[in-house]
């Protein structure tokens, strides 16, 4: 079912205090982007896998950046303390590493959304 | 008929109010109309059907494809007609199963928790300014929720460990503390 409706030009006369107006999209402007950031840890000796659960985001316009990782790893395991994070979904972010190893891992992460 | 979205500000502070989302009536607009006509349109069309109120500025906001409760810390500055997000709000996440504290989370959007895992807001409170160090898990103790702190200098300093330590939560996690969101 559909109606028509006619311009407002009159209807403005009226104090904004005393009537409403809504403005369809398109006809405000936005920030051009949503930026999200986070951390997670990964345990010692037991975790591979985190998943941090973020604000809702449309993943087609979304990306996901690695903020860097800290660690007091002292030995060469790269393929313990360096992690893939993913947008896995509209609202999760998740971080794999191949191995655990002996020292905890905090994994940063920057989720930006573009309008 | 089609599904869409409002948020609404007031107009004299752009403060937000309230917002829904429901099925409303197809506009019929003129195809012949172009520039500020077309726009006149829709803007009668939108103001008919998203049932605002006196002293209120609605914005359609279906487009983002933001769950309802979502607007509730943007701002709408109504002269530049700009729709802002000024602060990020700060969480943790809490796994259910562990107690476990393994994510923490800025966002100026709400974050929902889900079966396995907990978000609890923590802006404004104690913890606020360790936020992006609380790391470690939730313990009960005779006189409350407390947190145990990671004993990890590398990722929780030791006065963060000591400030975590002496923290105490007014939460119960059998139910989950969930900020009131001003919605419709």
């Amino acid at each position: 079912m559909s109606r028509t409706f006619s311009p407002l030009a009159v209807w403005q006369q009226i104090p904004l205090a005393n009537r409403t107006i809504t403005l369809p999209a398109g006809s405000y402007s936005v920030r051009a982007s949503s930026t999200q950031y986070g951390s997670m840890t990964l345990a010692a000796n037991t975790e591979t896998s985190k998943t941090a659960t973020i604000s809702s985001v449309t993943t087609t316009r979304t990306s996901l950046f690695n903020g860097g990782f800290e660690t007091d790893e002292s030995t060469d395991q790269n393929d313990a303390v360096f992690t893939r994070i993913t947008l896995t979904n509209a609202t999760t972010v998740t971080a794999n590493r191949t191995t655990s190893t002996s020292s905890n891992v905090t994994q940063d992460f920057n989720v930006v959304e573009l309008f | 008929m089609r599904e869409r979205h409002f948020a609404f500000f007031r107009h004299d502070t752009g403060e937000y109010v309230r917002e829904w989302k429901g099925s409303v009536p197809e506009p019929a607009i003129d195809l012949r109309l172009t520039g500020d006509a077309r726009e006149q349109a829709l803007i009668a069309w939108a103001t008919e059907v998203s049932g605002g109120r006196p002293g209120e500025i609605g914005l359609d906001v279906t487009p983002f494809g933001y769950p309802v409760g979502d607007f509730c810390w943007m701002h709408f500055d109504v002269i530049d007609r700009c729709l802002d997000w000024p602060v990020a709000h700060k969480f943790i996440q809490i796994d259910r199963a562990t107690l476990q504290i393994d994510v923490n989370h800025a966002s100026p959007r709400p974050v929902r928790s889900t079966p396995e895992r907990l978000v609890i807001d923590i802006t404004g409170t104690s913890l606020e300014p360790y936020h992006g160090h609380i790391f470690g898990r939730v313990v009960r103790r005779e006189d409350g929720w407390a947190l145990e702190p990671l004993r990890d200098p590398a990722i929780v300093p030791v006065p963060t460990q000591r400030a975590l330590e002496a923290a105490r939560i007014g939460f119960d996690l059998v139910t989950e503390p969930v900020r009131v969101l001003a919605h419709v």
